[in-house]
């Protein structure tokens, strides 16, 4: 099993999607360390330089700009990311080397958990290497611990984006279809996740079916909400609630067992 | 004959409750053995290979593996497959996919570069190890998949199409391997359109048309008597009993026995006929595979 985790997690990283995302991820990186220039006095924001750009708003800058920018940079993530789990379809059914992987010594159980601990250990370990490194750099320039306010909703992505994969695995062995599962992906994302929570009896049987068949992590209420005190320290959309994440995993655990229940008894032609 | 390695009695598949992939076959395989099994596009024979793997679940009927050369695991680890159209992940070099492969078969590190470069020599695959595999041609990443069923010693090789896109050297290679593995004592099924390839190293065919077995055996066996004589003379014979044709200012008369072959000469002789030559025409495996198919054709079309 680790065999395969191994593998997939070096062509993930070599996936041209995730490349993509390092390029976004650098430059930003690169701005933080060498472009920006900060004082902080006990918390508060009093000076603020980007590459060369003295910001007299500070306030602007702290309250709308960069909880803004780091909203769509994790959307961005999150929309590159489901278009990459939505590949574990393909790797999974309709695929020569899953045959012959078949062959060898792993079930076809073990396989399914092998893939989809590869893509979430993947996607887990990029996005807290990348809020680490932000909570570093930020760190070391202001002394300001914003764990909550970049490591975790970097978790968050991760932990979002393993519903996914947990959903597109099911879809994945039922439809074997990569398009229509990174479609239906897409609609969860950008459409349904924001209603969802609201949906009421009155609403039918099909949205109510929906509501309660995806896992609680999916319904989060939005990425738009922005921070509402003048310090580098907002309030977070993406606060860890342990509950919704134990819940979570009650989900993947039925989730999982249904996939490689049908998984099993699946023709591989 | 060795002893039976597995077992497949009255075995049916359908696709989707329509599609007949496979209707009651009944084969053996046998420890030891080549068999071929051909056939049209469609045929069966890939939906066949894959219940043996146990990739494809079947509706009916039994597939029995002898325990004794299969280990607990059954099929799993037992056998080293090459599918059909096989293509290596992209964005992998020759080396990382025969590593990681080599890794799933369980094969230790130490073993696994000596096996990797041993393997790639003979198919003379060394030198485009590391690059990656979206740069090969057709023939290499053929290469590529025979070479990681070749990493390990295996009780069964399956080989769905080894030879097709193979160069001539290539499709020697290849034979050659299949012939050492045999040697070795391993079994060996392979799917394939090149006739006049397999012809050269199965020991049995098996002809499958439309999900049926429709003829196995031998190669020997299955052309036994079926050569034809033609016999040509420099002017009509005249006689009743034969049907002569006239072909390129000669004339030509098709017997399909030595029997017949015999009686004809003995006529000829009698009339004092001079024969100008005989051909004999030697039935091969692609002469015999259209035989049957057409005969079944035929056979289905009467009913």
């Amino acid at each position: 099993m680790w065999t395969v985790i191994k593998n997939n997690i070096q062509s993930l990283a070599i996936n041209p999607v995730v490349i993509l995302m390092y390029i976004i991820e650098v430059p930003v990186l690169l701005v933080l360390i060498f472009g920006t220039k900060l004082e902080v006095d006990n918390g508060i924001v009093t000076s603020l330089i980007i590459l060369g750009k003295n910001w007299d708003d500070i306030g602007m800058f702290i309250n709308f700009i960069l909880p803004s920018f780091f909203s769509l940079y994790l959307l961005i993530h999150s929309f590159l990311y489901l278009i990459t789990t939505a590949s574990i379809t393909h790797s999974i059914v309709n695929n020569t080397i899953s045959s012959i992987i078949l062959t060898k010594n792993i079930t076809r159980g073990k396989y399914i958990i092998s893939q989809y601990i590869s893509y979430n250990l993947f996607i887990f370990l990029h996005m807290l290497i990348f809020g680490s490194l932000m909570f570093i750099i930020l760190y070391l320039k202001t002394s300001v611990p914003l764990l909550e306010e970049i490591v975790i909703p970097c978790l968050y992505v991760a932990i979002l984006m393993s519903s996914y994969t947990m959903i597109f695995s099911l879809l994945g062995v039922v439809i074997d279809s990569e398009t229509f599962i990174a479609a239906v992906g897409i609609m969860l994302l950008f459409f349904l996740a924001y209603r969802i929570e609201n949906i009421t009896i009155e609403d039918g049987l099909l949205f109510n079916i929906i509501k309660y068949t995806l896992p609680p992590i999916i319904k989060f209420e939005g990425y738009n909400k922005f921070a509402n005190i003048e310090s580098l320290e907002y309030t977070s959309d993406y606060s860890l609630d342990m509950f919704k994440i134990g819940f979570n995993l009650v989900y993947i655990l039925v989730y999982i067992s249904i996939t490689i229940f049908i998984y099993r008894k699946k023709d591989l032609t | 004959m060795h002893e039976k390695l597995i077992e497949i009695k009255n075995l049916s598949k359908t696709y989707s409750g329509k599609i007949h992939a496979l209707k009651n076959v009944s084969l053996d395989v046998y420890s030891g053995e080549v068999l071929a099994l051909i056939g049209l596009n469609g045929a069966g024979k890939s939906t066949l290979v894959k219940i043996i793997l146990q990739l494809i679940w079947l509706d009916s009927g039994e597939l029995v593996l002898n325990n004794k050369y299969f280990g607990k695991n059954g099929i799993r680890d037992s056998v080293g497959y090459l599918p059909e159209l096989f293509k290596a992940p992209p964005t992998m070099t020759g080396y990382r996919f025969l590593k990681y492969m080599g890794e799933l078969s369980g094969i230790p590190e130490d073993d696994l570069n000596n096996k990797i470069k041993n393997v790639c020599d003979i198919l003379d695959l060394t030198k485009w190890l590391n690059h990656l595999t979206k740069k090969y041609s057709k023939g290499m990443m053929l290469k590529l998949g025979i070479a990681q069923t070749l990493l390990k010693d295996y009780t069964l090789y399956i080989f769905d199409e080894p030879t097709e896109g193979l160069d001539p050297m290539g499709r020697k290679i290849v034979r050659d391997i299949i012939k050492k593995l045999r040697e070795k004592g391993s079994t060996i099924i392979i799917n394939s359109h090149l006739l006049s390839e397999i012809e050269l190293v199965a020991d049995r065919f098996a002809i499958i048309h439309q999900g049926e077995i429709i003829n196995i055996g031998k190669v020997e066996e299955l052309l036994h008597g079926k050569s034809t004589y033609d016999v040509i003379t420099l002017s009509d014979p005249g006689l009743s009993k034969w049907k002569f044709f006239e072909h390129n200012s000669m004339w030509k008369c098709s017997v399909s026995t030595p029997e017949e072959l015999n009686s004809l000469l003995n006529d000829l002789n009698n009339y004092s006929v001079k024969v100008h030559n005989i051909i004999v025409n030697t039935l091969n495996l692609e002469d015999l595979f259209l035989q049957n198919i057409f005969k079944k054709n035929v056979d289905c079309n009467k009913k």
